[in-house]
């Protein structure tokens, strides 16, 4: 199942500070780990995620450096200790608000039985 | 076979080549101003792009087929193109803090200018405009009230730069005169009551019982000083003078309510920072904002050209008389005296009212802007100006003119300002008032030395005694200093010199005096006077 943009929308830089938090990787491998991590229920665009990383660069939460792969030019992005911090408190508050929807939810579960 | 995407026939592409990315990099890239970031992503696209057409060949797609997926994966290209843009937009991002320290700055500047860059006060003021309006524009995105107060804004600096153009206008009547400060002073305070009610707004959810903001003390004195300048005009539009204190009162105030404000804005700023208020403020403001500012600038710039194309315009009007200004019969009198004691031809003074040198206020900037340094001189008593030519070449039709004011100042360390390129010293006809010094370095060209002091000259026109009058007691403001060609037909203008001023030590001045009055060879055709009338 895939879920909607709208959904999805919120947590994309969260999800990216995520796997980055895990290793210094580059767009498409990014998406690709994305993608496998979440048994393809998460597919990012190319046109959400170099936005995404571009500005989470700006803000300094990721530094990039370039490297040599197979014949051309590659653009890594490694995770900052702000980048760090702020995964940390978006990560708080996702679980927050999971938890609220999921209770919410579990309430409108026994309401409707 | 080629390939040919969908999107280009939008591109104006009809054929690419297998593998060929270059027009679609191009055209994702075409928002990005600047040529380094807009290669960098160029490159990292490509690798992208390169990456996904490679994986469409391992899993056996044709080469058109690949490259065709690749390009059809980054989604919709104009939004992505158009995202990419925005985040590698010229103008840097602006947060709140950043937002409130241009505020901070702007007013700083506007307030405090006239020590710091004088002679340069519209440019000052220009400078300290934009950087107002870009932190206004910048948190107009915080909330409805701060929308309300850029408009304030916006509208006052907007005031603000009509009034120097239109001065030629109304400069003669007292009554607008007074009206349009009148306002002025509501149109600022209704900028400066809307931005602090919606910076209180702002950090309310913020404040803690020891860390009061004092809003109503800075509300209290802007009021104060405010309503005591608009009652000074129009006290002194009545009765024509008026009293030292009176002066002093609002402007002291003005300056007390300034001061406040910026401690308060940057204690405000600091509040926010540290109770993690949202400090980013939405990217698509900052276009607007650049746009915003820049019609602003655009529309005071074209105030201020206006006011610079009617300063240039040829006086229309003969030589004026006497009547015409503010001088009396026995003053023009005096003047033509003093200038025959210089052997100056007295058919050379040409005197003008104060609303004909108006015209040329934007020729002489540091006139323009000591507005309260105006307003000093008006209600001392000692007030006086004129103006008079003197041959600056040996050429008839050549003339320098000087327009000097004359203040004594009743205000211990208040500054003496002068022109510096001069070093002449024309001592006074009755040899007793006060004559200005100016010495300049031979070498350096460096001016050394300016201060006024009294002396005595002996029947053989030699020093007789100097007498040190202080250097803050005496004023000679040099309002303007333009050129006349040709005395009965059109006047060239031209602006003049900058204003500094400084304090010498008395025993270092006096020697140089004496040495310059001694100095029989100096030149003698024009400089800087001050008369005591």
């Amino acid at each position: 199942m895939k879920i909607s943009k709208e959904l999805a929308k919120g947590s994309n830089a969260l999800i990216v500070l995520s796997v980055l938090a895990r290793n210094d990787m580059y767009g498409y491998q990014i998406i690709k780990t994305i993608e496998n991590m979440s048994e393809d229920v998460f597919v990012m665009n190319e046109g959400t995620l170099y936005p995404i990383l571009h500005a989470l660069e700006q803000e300094e939460c990721l530094t990039s450096y370039w490297c040599e792969a197979e014949g051309r030019r590659r653009k890594y992005y490694k995770i900052t200790e702000k980048g760090l911090k702020r995964f940390s408190e978006k990560e708080k508050e996702w679980r927050v608000f999971s938890s609220a929807v999921g209770k919410v939810l579990g309430g409108a579960e026994i309401v409707r039985v | 076979m080629s390939f040919r995407p969908p999107w280009a026939r939008c591109l104006g592409v009809l054929k690419l080549s297998e593998y060929d990315f270059s027009a679609v990099l191009e055209y994702l890239c075409s928002g990005i101003k600047n040529q380094k970031e807009k290669q960098s992503v160029r490159e990292e696209l490509y690798d992208h792009l390169m990456c996904k057409y490679e994986t469409g060949l391992a899993v056996g797609k044709s080469e058109e087929q690949a490259g065709d997926d690749a390009v059809n994966s980054l989604g919709d290209r104009a939004k992505l193109r158009m995202k990419l843009s925005a985040v590698h937009s010229y103008i840097p991002k602006i947060s709140m803090k950043k937002a409130m320290n241009l505020l901070i700055a702007g007013i700083v500047l506007n307030t405090f200018h006239i020590n710091l860059f004088s002679g340069m006060d519209e440019t000052v003021d220009l400078f300290a405009a934009v950087l107002t309006l870009t932190g206004m524009f910048c948190l107009s995105k915080s909330g409805k009230e701060m929308k309300k107060a850029f408009a304030a804004s916006a509208a006052y600096t907007l005031y603000s730069f009509a009034v120097y153009a239109l001065v030629p206008f109304y400069g003669d009547s007292a009554a607008v005169t007074v009206l349009i400060s009148c306002a002025g002073a509501l149109l600022y305070l209704l900028y400066y009551f809307l931005t602090l009610a919606a910076l209180e707004k702002l950090c309310a959810p913020y404040m803690t019982d020891n860390k009061k903001l004092r809003f109503s003390v800075c509300r209290v004195m802007t009021l104060i000083g405010t309503a005591a300048a608009a009652a000074y005009k129009l006290m002194i539009s009545e009765t024509g003078e008026s009293g030292s204190f009176a002066v002093l009162f609002p402007v002291a105030v003005g300056i007390a309510a300034k001061i406040m404000t910026i401690i308060l804005y940057v204690r405000l700023n600091g509040v926010l920072y540290k109770a993690d208020h949202e400090y980013k403020i939405e990217d698509s403001a900052e276009k607007k904002a650049a746009f915003a500012v820049l019609a602003l600038l655009c529309a005071a710039l074209l105030t201020v050209g206006a006011g610079m194309f009617y300063s240039m315009q040829p006086v229309k009007t003969a030589p004026y008389a006497v009547d015409d200004t503010d001088m009396t019969a026995g003053e023009y009198e005096n003047i033509q005296n003093i200038l025959k004691s210089y052997a100056f031809d007295p058919d050379l003074l040409a005197v003008m009212p104060y609303s004909e040198t108006e015209n040329y206020r934007m020729t002489a900037p540091y006139d323009r802007e000591s507005a309260d340094t105006v307003c000093s001189i008006s209600v001392s008593g000692a007030y006086r100006e004129f103006c008079y030519a003197v041959p600056i070449s040996e050429r008839d039709d050549e003339y320098r003119v000087l327009r000097y004011v004359i203040y004594e100042t009743p205000v211990k360390g208040f500054r003496t300002c002068f022109a510096p390129d001069n070093t002449q010293l024309l001592p006074l006809n009755d040899g007793k008032t006060t004559v200005l010094v100016l010495e300049k370095d031979p070498e350096s060209e460096k001016l050394l030395t300016v201060s006024p002091y009294k002396v005595a000259f002996d029947e053989h026109g030699g020093v007789e005694r100097v007498e040190y009058k202080g250097t803050s007691s005496t004023v000679l403001i040099i309002a303007q200093n333009f050129c006349l060609k040709n005395l009965n037909g059109e006047r060239k203008i031209s602006a003049n010199d900058a204003v500094i001023s400084m304090t010498v030590p008395f025993a270092a001045a006096r020697r140089s005096l004496k040495r310059i009055l001694q100095d029989k060879s100096a030149p003698f055709g024009y400089g800087y006077v001050v008369f005591s009338f």
